[in-house]
């Protein structure tokens, strides 16, 4: 299509497309660079009374709080103590150490000691002495009790032969070792 | 002729634009900062507020059970007291034996070093029972210290048998923890988890009090 419009209005409207692209910019400009500030500071506004009104609340409820002071330190307490339990409780069941050792003692074999030297470490070790008529049982109960699950290691520290008027016997001494 | 050829109106604009951008480089940068730091306040304090009312909550559930919450009080005072509690703990032990039908010996030490600082005190008791018992009355000693009253771990035993009966030892440490404890942190299940801690231990006595229990006043206190 021809443009038959005279030179002279063609640049006219050049002109005013040129001026209207200056006038959006400076508008978006000014826009940007006059409505941000007030934006931001409205919203500043708004979030400054949010926090007081966070206050107020917070100040309310700690008021309410401090009416039950006596309840709260029991309170107190009694959560501390709660959470020192497994710090302060035996956490260990030595009985079921015990029972380890009686089931696994043979017939023929009496235990005459059996001692913890020191339940403090992390690896309990028991010293279990006895008595038995022979070495066979004795070195049985070693085995036996070396196959428990909660067991590290059983090792013989003496074992003895006695003579006696009614006979020959054995004594031993064992240190077992627990898992935990 | 046209605006747009016009020196002074480009002179004019840049200007404007300038005093426009560089105020506002000035002004917004600050107040932007403002709104970061405020939407962490706000945050901050939301967190705060629901802390706070968690604990309120805690604090008014456990209002409609006082009695209950005093007695696991007084339970996590037995198990674990400020001071060394020695006399409590003798009268505990006592109990515990007699309630076993075993005749030994306790010893339980008067006066430790129970001072706040962590780094010298010992803050526990070296307590031990010596006497004749048997393997199944020690046995039973041992399994109830693990649900005493007080709180212990044990540091050693032996038993022993001879011809004449046994030699039993039974030695352990019961703790104490002076000082201020932490604040409470809200726990809306505090009851619930205290119960499951303290309710399993067992008592064997009650706390000694001369304003209710005994008779008082004697002419000559050298004679019955």
């Amino acid at each position: 299509m021809l443009n038959l419009l005279p030179p002279e209005i063609k640049s006219r409207h050049k002109v005013r497309s040129k001026l209207y692209g200056v006038t959006v910019a400076y508008i978006f400009i000014a826009a940007l660079f006059v409505l941000g500030p007030i934006a931001l500071g409205t919203y500043n506004y708004i979030q400054n009374s949010q926090i007081s009104d966070y206050d107020s609340q917070i100040s309310q409820i700690k008021t309410q709080i401090g009416q039950s002071k006596g309840l709260n330190d029991k309170l107190s307490f009694l959560e501390d103590r709660a959470q020192s339990a497994t710090q302060y409780q035996e956490q260990r069941s030595y009985t079921s150490y015990l029972s380890t050792i009686a089931s696994s003692t043979p017939s023929p074999v009496l235990v005459t000691g059996v001692q913890l030297e020191d339940g403090t470490v992390a690896t309990p070790v028991f010293t279990v002495k006895g008595t038995s008529t022979d070495r066979r049982s004795i070195i049985l109960f070693k085995d036996k009790i070396s196959q428990s699950t909660d067991v590290t290691g059983a090792v013989f520290d003496a074992l003895t032969e006695i003579l006696e008027e009614s006979g020959k016997s054995f004594s031993f001494s064992m240190k077992v070792t627990f898992a935990k | 002729m046209t605006i747009l050829k016009n020196t002074y109106f480009w002179v004019m604009t840049l200007i404007l634009l300038a005093v426009v951008v560089l105020s506002g480089l000035r002004i917004i940068p600050p107040m932007y900062a403002t709104y970061q730091e405020n939407q962490q306040t706000i945050a901050d304090r939301k967190a705060e507020l629901d802390k706070q009312q968690k604990f309120l909550d805690a604090v008014n559930a456990v209002k409609q059970d006082e009695a209950s919450l005093n007695d696991l009080y007084t339970q996590a005072q037995t198990a674990l007291p400020i001071s060394n509690g020695s006399e409590s703990l003798m009268l505990q032990l006592d109990g515990l034996l007699k309630e076993l039908a075993i005749d030994a010996t306790i010893d339980v030490p008067l006066a430790v070093d129970n001072t706040d600082d962590q780094a010298t005190a010992q803050n526990q008791l070296e307590v031990s029972i010596n006497g004749d018992i048997g393997y199944n009355k020690a046995r039973s000693l041992i399994s109830r210290l693990k649900t005493f009253a007080r709180w212990n771990k044990i540091k050693g035993f032996s038993i022993a048998k001879s011809t004449t009966g046994f030699t039993t030892s039974v030695n352990f440490l019961a703790y104490f923890k002076p000082g201020r404890v932490p604040e409470f942190s809200g726990d809306s299940n505090i009851m619930d988890k205290a119960a499951q801690v303290f309710d399993s231990l067992r008592s064997y006595t009650t706390v000694p009090d001369s304003t209710t229990e005994g008779t008082y006043g004697r002419s000559n206190p050298f004679s019955l």
